[in-house]
């Protein structure tokens, strides 16, 4: 049975323009210091839409009740990597291969933390 | 002024001796879990900077410069041994090793990162390199055994020269969580054969004297974050300590007298 090429697809769907940045390579010098090498950048063009539930069930329990995008892509994502979106930044949680569909992955980011709002200024609630 | 350099090497290089399976590193310091082993030891200087008694400052030669030159015959093995402010760099080379060969290997161990030696090293002609000390207490002590010569110019120096303690924190994780396998039984393993001489030697080797050994504590119930279990044992180490100021020549005069019964005429010339 031959699987239905996922990759050929992509193209049929809206893209969008992301950011992905990789740390650099983690390395202990002579004096046992933890050195992190340049992170590297790359702007990548995937399929992006909010994770549903059946993508959310790869993830732990505790972690379903944040934010998480679900991201086509035909290449690999580190899974230390972050993930600019729409000018707010997600954190690789999983990554899986689907390489029988044609060479696509799926990978799952989630919203990291943002700055809490200011308060207003009777130092209420915003 | 102690070398901390020479701190973090040399007991990171003791402990990795100790535990080859265990991923050892200096905190405080962002390492993702991936990258650890099974074990990570974490090493950390809790408080530092004690000296062990009042040092007297004493007047004695150190050296402003040095010249290490390389001797024996190429067709045997050699061995160089260079000692200077507390540490020991030590060269080995095999037979048909030429000497100038030799001279670059003393020249890249004296540079290596970890026994820091505060000089400008510079080759000179085939089998000598001059050591330009940085600061006057650079290379105080500076001896040189084994196939190589030392010559040196000295100037007087006030110098002061302490032992300096330091409480160090070695800190064990595992993702074993059993007795037997876990962090206090790598615990236990470090304080057990940091007393080895082949352990003790090699901390000579960066100047550190290992004066006390704590107790483990197993902090079982702190574990987390990706490990199964940690424990902790503190070492109270010392480094001499070393600083020098150079005494200014004495400044000098070239002077005649004249006299005679009715005046009496001092000529100075600078």
């Amino acid at each position: 049975m031959t699987l239905l090429d996922s990759a050929a697809i992509l193209d049929d769907f809206e893209r969008s323009a992301v950011t992905v940045e990789t740390p650099g390579e983690v390395t202990i010098d002579a004096l046992r210091e933890v050195v992190h090498g340049p992170p590297s950048v790359a702007n990548r063009n995937p399929v992006v839409h909010p994770a549903d539930r059946r993508m959310l069930e790869r993830l732990p329990e505790a972690d379903r009740s944040r934010e998480t995008i679900a991201l086509y892509d035909t290449i690999e994502y580190a899974q230390t990597a972050t993930v600019t979106y729409q000018g707010r930044r997600y954190e690789v949680a999983s990554v899986a291969d689907y390489d029988t569909h044609g060479g696509v992955w799926l990978i799952l980011a989630q919203l990291l933390d943002e700055h809490a709002p200011e308060p207003d200024e009777d130092g209420g609630d915003p | 002024m102690i070398h901390l350099e020479r701190l973090q090497a040399g007991l990171g290089s003791a402990i990795e001796a100790i535990v080859s399976d265990a991923t050892v590193a200096w905190s405080p310091s962002q390492l993702p879990r991936e990258q650890a082993r099974r074990h990570l030891v974490t090493l950390q200087r809790l408080s530092g900077g004690h000296m062990t008694d009042d040092p007297t400052p004493r007047t004695t030669p150190v050296p402003t410069s040095a010249t290490i030159t390389v001797t024996g015959n190429p067709a045997n093995a050699r061995a160089v041994q260079v000692l200077a402010t507390g540490a020991r760099w030590r060269v080995i080379v095999p037979a048909a090793t030429s000497n100038a060969d030799l001279r670059d290997a003393i020249q890249a161990a004296l540079s290596a990162l970890g026994k820091s030696l505060d000089a400008t090293l510079t080759p000179a002609g085939a089998d000598a390199i001059v050591l330009t000390p940085a600061n006057p207490a650079a290379l105080h002590g500076i001896t040189v055994r084994g196939s190589a010569l030392l010559s040196d110019t000295t100037s007087l120096a006030k110098v002061t020269q302490g032992w300096e303690s330091s409480r160090v924190q070695v800190s064990c994780s595992s993702a074993d969580r059993t007795t037997a396998g876990g962090a206090h039984a790598l615990a236990q393993t470090i304080r057990g054969a940091l007393r080895r001489p082949s352990v003790t030697r090699l901390l000579d080797e960066y100047g550190i004297g290992l004066w006390d050994v704590g107790q483990v504590i197993d902090h079982a119930r702190k574990s987390g974050s990706a490990w199964e279990s940690h424990a902790t044992l503190d070492l109270h180490v010392v480094q001499l300590s070393l600083d020098a100021e150079l005494v200014p020549a004495a400044q000098s005069v070239a002077a005649s007298v004249n006299a005679d019964p009715q005046t009496i005429e001092i000529e100075v010339s600078p």
